[in-house]
């Protein structure tokens, strides 16, 4: 399943990323080099200001990097013009926040059609495949009800259903289950697993909660701006 | 949510439509209130505008009396057409009247006279034929002959005398009629009667006050237009002319030119005030016009247009513009 | 206008849509709008945040159009005895500076108007001040208008009591109905009362409507003959020559033939409108001071305007950046911002309007308090708010383009 043979939906190579200039100028990344295949989910873990959030923002395309370069599904991201790169983006990937960030004043049918709203699909097709995506993440009942009236959990599976309804090839987690309790962050990631995880998509799992470390393929470490190490997970304990 | 935002729109939108129903209504110009009568128009493309007065065509007669006298008999009234040599009124002739019973009794002892002149006369004659038939010198005295025929010449000579006095007297009774004739006094010319300012009994007095009669002429009036002096060089001679009486500007009067004043004068202000001093001076143009069906008097105030031929530039040579029109230059 | 094209969209979302008259269109269009919807739902969903908005549009509209209708009032009063005649073109001395301010000709130039080509007709009329001296033995001062018999033109529209035609009964007056008021009032002045102008004697026979002027000085109407009678001895009393252009022919190419053939003044009833209250502006107080009164009363709305619009988009600008995560490119989020302004805009516009002229239509129906809406002022308010609108959109667009990406993952 995550046999190195297979080609990297993700290749990134050489990535430095720095913020400000002169005497303030911080480097972030210092150099990063990875992979990530389709089928698998990675996990990114380390401490907090290592560069994470700042790795994600650069696969996603919505940072620009001072070096390197990033393929994605073999289209080189960092050289397309910005438009291009949005569009691509709306196309193939899908974001999951630590905050959720649904529209509060959308219902969570609503929230799940923006991407393809965005895509410019009509409004009641759009809606339609959001209730079948509702449905999948186990919130049929619950499609008509604003962000304010769900739980912490359900709002945080209204996001996943909202980044898989466009079938992203690309799923891009920010500590998912940050904001939520312990069993419920279980929960969300059994989710993940399930329904995100599928032969031709690979998911980003940023986290740093040790608790939901076995959900991922494999997990890469990333500390100080370069990535120390990158571990397989053995699936034995949950499968 | 849905109604909050609707209500929010339509709240808007009725707004708006208030703002516009209050705005056509507000800033609907009333258009002007219609005149009470037609204001004076101009009938010509091109015009010169004055400002006239109606009055007769000829001068009016300020009817004086012969003699200072009392007044017997007025035999006219204001507004009676008179024709010329129609009796006005008649003076107090008493007096004249005793003078011709005085004059005409001088007549008759005259003509008795003069018949016992023509017997006189007879009876010398026969005499001096008498005398001339007897041929004896003895019986008929050459002297008696003599005295005879001068005594027959004298008498012819009476008789002439006897006539010229005769005729004398006829003469001063003729005068005294005539004097008479005087004291009715009659109208110079046709003409209406316009003002009567004397009654029977009243005494008329000669001198420069209000005249006892005013005779006019109303029936052929004419119409004296002020142009200002600016507008002066623009006025061709001959052009037609409308005239509307104030209060019934639709209806024109056509005029016909007559002449224009030679003289520009200093405007007379139409509202009588004498006492203002004068700052403009008027050409006055002079036409004619026909009696149009509603009445008009003599006084009255008109607009008159001037047509302006478009062709004819001020800065060109117009003929002279004092040429009267009915007479050959 | 882009506003409207925005407003006609949200109609079709907020209000059709929801009463069940989709409409079926192609489906680039129906993408189109369905971004548009999201952004109106963002915009009106949030009621606190919508509400305060819309009330800080509204508040600066009505602000800025009642001032600005209050001032256009008091300017119309300040011509008030120009529009009372309702006259096409007004001649008078070249050097004249506003209405009030009379300079008398001669009698002819009523002619030498009528010589001009084009003018229909042209007619006398008589301006002063006079003293009117009330039965009561109490002094007014009024406006005498002669008016010129024949035809009376100039006369006011509307007639209160009586009838207008009487004044050509011997020594019968008009009063304006502030004329009435100014003197004491119904019980003292009304139909039949017999006052003394300049030792000459009056009789009302009509109360006429009149817009009330400025100086409220009262106006009494009567024939231009008869005024002669009423003023003192002057050498000249010809204090205007009213006129009319023909049909067909441009009222200024008549004013000009006018004023190049008869060396007098002549002015279109608006021109001379123009000049009189530019003089107002120059020559009294009243410019300065209101003006710098609507002055602010427009910074203040238009601040606040901007300010709230401003705020609203800042807190929305993690939403946004969602957007932008999800693909949403620079140029949908820009329009999004924009239909966004232009709604509320729009909506908080027509509102204020509509506040404004209830205020209006309330208090200013008696004629008692200056107030005059008019289509350039809305028109003007509505062009400066869509530019607040557009200038604060702009800046939440600049804003969102240099968003920093990381505020998503926050």
């Amino acid at each position: 399943m995550n046999d190195n043979s297979q080609p990297a939906a993700v290749r990134a190579r050489g990535i430095v990323k720095s913020f400000g200039s002169g005497d303030t100028q911080i480097t972030v990344l210092k150099g990063i080099d990875l992979d990530i295949y389709l089928g698998e989910l990675l996990l990114l873990v380390g401490e907090s200001g290592g560069g994470k959030t700042t790795l994600l923002s650069a696969i996603a395309g919505i940072l620009d990097i001072n070096e390197g370069n990033i393929d994605v599904l073999g289209v080189p991201l960092s050289a397309l013009p910005a438009n291009k790169r949005t569009r691509f983006r709306g196309q193939t990937m899908g974001f999951i926040y630590q905050q959720f960030n649904l529209l509060p004043a959308l219902t969570a049918a609503e929230n799940v059609a923006v991407p393809l709203l965005i895509q410019k699909v009509g409004r009641a097709e759009a809606l339609r495949r959001a209730r079948v995506m509702l449905n999948r993440v186990g919130l049929a009942d619950r499609t008509e009800f604003l962000p304010k009236n769900l739980s912490g959990g359900q709002q945080q599976r209204v996001a996943i259903a909202r980044a898989l309804v466009n079938e992203p090839r690309l799923l891009i987690c920010d500590e998912p289950t940050a904001a939520l309790d312990g069993p419920n962050g279980q929960k969300i990631m059994e989710l993940l697993r399930e329904v995100g995880r599928s032969p031709d998509r690979c998911v980003i799992v940023v986290t740093h909660d040790s608790r939901i470390f076995h959900f991922g393929d494999r997990m890469a470490n990333l500390t100080d701006g370069r990535i120390v190490n990158i571990e397989q997970i053995s699936q034995e304990g949950t499968a | 949510m849905i109604v909050m935002k609707r209500m929010s729109v339509w709240l808007a939108v009725a707004g708006v439509g208030f703002a516009a129903w209050v705005l056509t209504g507000a800033n609907k110009k009333d258009s002007m209130p219609t005149p009470i009568s037609e204001p004076p128009r101009s009938p010509y493309e091109q015009v010169i505008a004055a400002s006239g007065i109606i009055e007769a065509v000829n001068e009016n007669v300020r009817v004086a009396p012969p003699v200072a006298g009392l007044v017997l008999k007025v035999l006219v009234k204001v507004g009676d057409r008179v024709t010329e040599q129609a009796p006005l009124f008649q003076l107090d002739d008493r007096e004249l009247r005793a003078q011709l019973l005085t004059r005409e009794a001088a007549i008759a002892p005259l003509q008795a006279q003069i018949d016992e002149q023509k017997y006189k006369i007879g009876d010398l004659e026969t005499q001096l034929q008498r005398l001339q038939s007897v041929h004896d010198e003895r019986a008929v005295s050459e002297d008696e002959l003599k005295r005879t025929w001068y005594a027959l010449e004298m008498a012819k000579r009476g008789d002439q005398r006897l006539h010229a006095s005769h005729k004398q007297a006829k003469a001063q009774r003729d005068e005294v009629t005539i004097l008479l004739e005087r004291l009715t006094v009659r109208a110079p010319r046709n003409g209406t009667i316009l003002q009567v300012n004397i009654r029977a009994g009243e005494y008329a007095t000669l001198g420069p006050n209000e005249p006892l009669m005013l005779l006019g002429e109303t029936e052929h009036l004419q119409i004296r237009a002020d142009v200002d002096e600016v507008n002066a060089p623009l006025v061709p001679p001959q052009a037609r002319a409308v005239a509307s009486i104030k209060s019934l500007g639709s209806e024109k009067i056509p005029l016909t030119f007559v002449r224009i004043e030679p003289y520009v004068i200093p405007k007379k202000s139409l509202t009588g005030e004498n006492t203002e001093r004068v700052d403009t001076r008027v050409l006055q143009i002079i036409y004619r016009f026909k009696r149009p069906s509603f009445p008009v008097y003599a006084g009255q105030q008109v607009d008159v247009f001037i047509e302006r031929q478009p062709s004819s530039t001020p800065g060109g040579t117009p003929p002279s513009p004092v040429v009267p029109m009915e007479q050959p230059s | 206008m882009i506003g409207a094209y925005f407003f006609i969209t949200m109609i079709r979302y907020d209000c059709f849509s929801s009463i069940g008259l989709e409409f079926s269109t192609s489906s680039s269009r129906v993408g189109d709008h369905t971004v548009n919807y999201v952004a109106l739902k963002m915009l009106f969903g949030d009621r606190a945040k919508y509400l305060m908005l819309l009330c800080g549009l509204t508040f600066a509209v009505m602000l800025i159009v009642q001032q600005g209708s209050i001032f256009w009032g008091l300017m119309m009063w300040s011509q008030a005895s120009i529009t009372n005649l309702n006259v096409p073109i007004w001649v008078t001395d070249p050097g004249i500076a506003q209405v009030d301010e009379v300079k008398p000709l001669a009698d002819t130039a009523v002619d030498r108007v009528r010589s001009v080509d084009g003018v229909e007709w042209a007619v006398p009329l008589y301006k002063g001040l006079l003293r009117a001296r009330l039965a009561t033995g109490e002094y007014h001062q009024i406006t005498l208008t002669g008016l010129e018999s024949a035809t009376l033109i100039g006369r006011p529209a509307e007639v209160l009591e009586g009838r207008f035609e009487d004044i050509l009964q011997p020594d019968a007056v008009v009063l304006d109905q502030w004329a009435v008021e100014r003197m004491g009032g119904p019980t003292v002045v009304r139909v039949g009362t017999i006052f003394e102008l300049n030792d000459k004697l009056a009789r009302v026979v009509a109360i006429a409507k009149t817009q009330k002027s400025f100086t409220n000085i009262p106006v009494v109407y009567t024939t231009y003959e008869r005024a002669m009678r009423y003023v003192p001895h002057e050498r000249r009393i010809l204090s205007y020559v009213l006129a009319k252009h023909k049909d067909g022919v441009p009222v200024e190419d008549v004013v000009q033939r006018i004023r190049t053939q008869t060396g007098l003044g002549a002015f279109t009833q608006e021109d001379f409108g123009f000049k009189t209250y530019m003089w107002v502006l120059v020559n009294t107080g009243i410019g300065i001071n209101f003006g710098t009164t609507i002055l602010l009363g427009f910074i203040v709305g238009m601040a606040i305007a901007g300010q709230t619009f401003y705020l609203f988009t800042i807190e929305n600008l993690r939403q946004f950046g969602a957007l932008k995560a999800m693909g949403a490119s620079s140029f949908t989020l820009s329009r999004m911002i924009l239909l966004q302004a232009f709604t509320v805009g729009l909506t908080g516009y027509g509102i204020g309007i509509g506040f404004a002229t209830v205020f209006g239509f309330l208090t200013a129906r008696g004629g008692n308090l200056p107030f005059a809406e008019t289509w350039q002022l809305l028109l003007l308010v509505l062009v400066a708010l869509l530019a607040i609108c557009l200038v604060s959109a702009s800046v939440s667009i600049i804003k969102l383009a240099r968003l920093e990406p990381a505020i998503v993952f926050r």
